[in-house]
């Protein structure tokens, strides 16, 4: 468990908020959710891993099988 | 990590390079616009008052515009002086072509502007100078939309360019 990827998807939300903005601001509205979505499918991505990972440990925890 | 943070580096360098060569598109245009609108002012002047013949009159336009605008009109001159046999017209229209790499105009500025040509040094003064005003008219109402385009987009390519290279420092970091 590192601390690493908390740190990278903080980062990339503040980039992808700020991209929002920006595409909001030049009047791209459409760009701008497209941005958004895929910022959230990207950080999905990162963490679906763990979340398997903490289906396995509740799964073993309370021997689900 | 030194070569991790050097990598880095040069991924964004060069994202935030590219945002600004396409910030930079929409930046010139409007300012070549205007130089071609105050160049075709000035010959209109040389047309009207010093009936300059047409190769005379565009090296001296050339000295007086800004950097691609002069390239173009020295660009015409030369090809009248140096190949004999081209017309105005070819000449105009080669130079365009070659005007093509270094300016920022897009198609339709192009083709207003090789509209022109066609009329260049083969009728009397009034009609060589309404075409010139009918080109500059049109230039005109090239150039407020170029200016609008720009106040849209340059901020955002420039954003984006430096956006786009931290995220890919992230993504692969």
């Amino acid at each position: 468990m590192d601390v690493d990827l908390i740190f990278k998807i903080a980062g990339l939300g503040i980039l992808i908020s700020i991209l929002n903005k920006v595409l909001l601001q030049s009047g791209r509205e459409e760009q701008a959710q497209i941005t958004a979505l895929v910022g959230v499918v990207i950080v999905l991505l990162m963490v679906i891993q763990l979340i398997a990972k903490l289906f396995d440990s509740v799964k073993t925890m309370f021997q689900l099988y | 990590m030194l070569l991790k943070l050097l990598g880095a580096l040069i991924i964004v360098i060069t994202s935030s390079w590219i945002g600004f060569i396409i910030a930079g598109y929409y930046r010139e245009r409007p300012k070549q616009l205007r130089d071609f609108q105050s160049a075709l002012q000035m010959l209109q002047t040389e047309i009207i008052y010093g009936s300059t013949p047409i190769p005379e009159a565009l090296s001296r336009i050339a000295k007086k515009t800004n950097m691609p605008v002069s390239t173009f009109f020295q660009n015409v001159k030369e090809i009248l002086y140096n190949y004999r046999g081209y017309t105005v017209d070819e000449a105009w229209e080669i130079a365009l072509k070659n005007l093509h790499r270094e300016s920022s105009l897009n198609k339709t500025d192009k083709e207003i502007l090789s509209v022109l040509g066609n009329y260049l040094g083969i009728s009397d003064k009034q009609d060589q100078i309404k075409h010139l005003k009918l080109t500059s008219s049109y230039l005109k109402k090239q150039e407020e939309n170029a200016e609008e385009e720009r106040k849209k987009n340059e901020k955002m390519w420039k954003y984006l360019g430096v956006l786009t290279g931290l995220m890919i420092i992230l993504l692969i970091y």
